[in-house]
């Protein structure tokens, strides 16, 4: 039945595989070292011990490589992708073509140094991760295997399409603006903590504690300067991380998927098949906004855990240059992002007010434990009805030819672009004081990372929409 | 206007959430015992009781009373909140699988929770007579099944 022999993996794939386990053992390992060192200080008889532990490692990591090239192989016949894999514990997997969805490519550093690539056998259900991994192929195997997937299943595996697929690249320019406007809180936050992480650890016994005393900074003038020397720190961590991350991003149509390549150090390529976006997101960030700059977000059924820079359509664009893009590559969802509904202007002052009585309430009770810094903490109620103001000037809603538009803030902007016949769920709902102003709020569910929401629309307008959502004019086709 | 859906939890589903209250009102009480000792003075007792009041008095009652659901065909649609009232639909074409769950308490009173499962997240419709929560999952299941195949 097999019509193609068993093709073994490339041999560099012993190097991926031993780096791989090698990686998996490294906190084990870092473990090991630290308590050696911990037990008798650093010395020449630890040091050894830690040299022989990591020898240790890297001859089993080896031998793990070796084994598990020798026992790899894969093929393909009538019966689909055939891998089979494992010395002590045999393991097979077979992925019927008729479930393939495609051959990605990826080339992390060690594939790059021995010029082969990483074959992922993405299937419907699988995340961004492929069902079937071949950690290392040859250019020709990679053409064999898809020559071997295409004579079966034509509509795959196409490496030379007739007519040039709409494809966008980030220049190296916006690459860098990119960069520097990213200002992600989440790379700031742990940064943080691993910054004041190490300065504890770094002075565990009493001369340190000594040391340290000296260190930390004996007025609130050095305490800010460190803080701020911290943040400084952490975006230029930020900075570096989205450089990597989004160094030589592009993204092309191809026929029903979306072909993503980015990274510096890994380079990843991502097929999105068209049908599993349920949704697109227009983020603009609080250092993006004020220069008219956006980020463009897929919301993606299946690739939620995946870290946000995997779902990210294209990391900057002019903000009146969404539409024309997204026409171009994913013209099922393109919309505009501008011109939304508002709430009613009376809804503003709710808008505002629950923020600056909290923030007058916060900034209060700060007064009162610390009253050395009063009155500077009750500048927070004018910044948080400040922050009320702009998320009132940000919410607006369109429902236009069964595609839903809308836009709110929480810091950044964010505006969803939804067909409405994709929404995974939508509701209205109603505090007691909006049901005595005649107001309400609507909510959607596009994919477990994200919904939107508008509050505090006219109670009328507010359950036109939510029942025009319940018949959504079926413009696009559905999809599970 | 849809019609609001109409069919109510199950009544001792009141008692599952006055017993859940109950359990709250614990760390209330121990927090009140040790204001107590530290400040002295005997309103701190009032903190227990005032938890008390409202999540096992109030908030039971009230949430039974305003929940409502209704499964038909293309859709299931549910009404539910102690202060802020929601209306969410869920479209039957959306359900990827359903199943019900059963928690110490609710096996105490015969109740049953059904888990709707969407690309979304879970919805749950609480609280069912263990009977009734089986028909509506296997109707929900056969209905989500058949809107696939549309």
């Amino acid at each position: 039945m097999s019509s193609e022999p068993a093709a073994k993996l490339h041999p560099a794939a012993i190097a991926v595989l031993a780096l791989s386990a090698l990686r998996e053992a490294a906190l084990p390992i870092v473990v090991l070292l630290a308590a050696a060192v911990a037990g008798s200080g650093l010395d020449m008889a630890a040091l050894r011990r830690g040299l022989l532990y990591l020898a240790i490692g890297v001859v089993a990591a080896s031998l793990m490589g070796v084994v598990r090239w020798i026992t790899t192989s894969y093929s393909v016949d009538e019966g689909g992708v055939h891998w089979r894999t494992g010395f002590l514990r045999r393991k097979e997997t077979a992925v019927p073509l008729s479930r393939v969805q495609g051959l990605d490519t990826v080339a992390g550093p060690v594939q790059r140094l021995f010029g082969v690539v990483a074959v992922h056998v993405q299937t419907a259900g699988g995340g961004a991760k492929g069902e079937i991994v071949l950690e290392a192929v040859g250019p020709e195997a990679v053409e064999r295997l898809r020559e071997a997937v295409r004579a079966r299943r034509p509509e795959i595996a196409q490496t030379a399409p007739a007519v040039a697929p709409p494809e966008r690249r980030l220049s190296r320019r916006d690459g860098l603006i990119a960069a520097l406007t990213a200002g992600q809180l989440g790379v700031i936050l742990p940064a943080l903590a691993g910054a004041t992480q190490l300065l504890s650890q770094g002075f565990g016994d009493e001369r340190g504690v000594e040391d340290a005393t000296r260190l930390l900074p004996d007025s609130a003038v050095g305490w800010e300067l460190a803080l701020a020397g911290l943040l400084v720190v952490a975006w230029a961590l930020s900075v570096a991380g989205s450089l990597i991350a989004f160094a030589g991003f592009a993204v092309t149509r191809d026929g029903e998927r979306l072909r993503i390549r980015r990274g510096l150090l890994q380079r990843s390529e991502v097929a999105v098949p068209v049908r599993r976006i349920h949704g697109v997101r227009v983020v603009e960030g609080l250092l993006r906004r004020p220069f008219g700059l956006a980020a463009v977000r897929v919301e993606v059924a299946g690739y939620a855990a995946e870290a946000a820079a995997a779902r990210t359509l294209f990391p900057l664009l002019r903000r009146g240059d969404v539409e024309p893009f997204l026409a171009e590559l994913l013209p099922e969802l393109a919309d505009d992002p501008g011109n939304l509904t508002p709430p009613p202007p009376r809804a503003a002052r709710r808008y505002v007010a629950p923020r600056a009585v909290a923030g007058a309430i916060v900034g209060g009770v700060a007064c009162l434990v610390f009253p050395g810094i009063a009155p500077w903490p009750l500048l927070l109620a004018p910044l948080a009805a400040l922050d009320g103001w702009l998320d009132y000037r940000a919410a607006g809603w369109r429902l236009r030819d069964g595609r839903l538009a809308m836009s709110s803030r929480t810091l950044a902007w964010s505006t969803l672009l939804a067909p409405a016949a994709r929404l995974q769920e939508h509701a209205i709902a109603q505090t007691p004081l909006q049901r005595r102003a005649g107001l309400a709020d609507v909510e959607v569910a596009v994919g477990k990372a994200g919904g939107a929401s508008v509050r505090h629309l006219e109670a009328d307008v507010a359950g036109e929409l939510w029942e025009r959502l319940r018949q959504p004019r079926r413009t696009s086709t559905a999809a599970g | 206007m849809t019609p609001e859906p109409s069919r109510r939890l199950a009544p001792s589903a009141r008692w599952l959430w006055r017993a859940q209250g109950l359990i709250a009102t614990i760390p209330a009480v121990v927090a009140a015992g040790a204001l107590r000792s530290q400040q002295g003075g005997a309103w701190w007792v009032l903190l227990p009781v005032a938890v008390l009041v409202v999540g096992v008095v109030l908030v039971p009652e009230l949430r039974w009373r305003r929940w409502r659901y209704e499964v038909r065909d293309a859709e299931i649609d549910l009404l539910h909140g102690t202060a802020r009232i929601t209306r969410t639909l869920v479209p039957m074409l959306r359900v990827q699988h359903v199943d019900t769950t059963r928690g110490p308490l609710e096996q105490l009173l015969g109740l049953a929770t059904v888990v709707i499962h969407t690309a979304a997240g879970t919805t749950t419709i609480p609280a069912l007579e263990t009977a009734e929560a089986a028909k509506l999952r296997d109707r929900i299941a056969a209905l989500a099944r058949t809107a696939d195949e549309l």
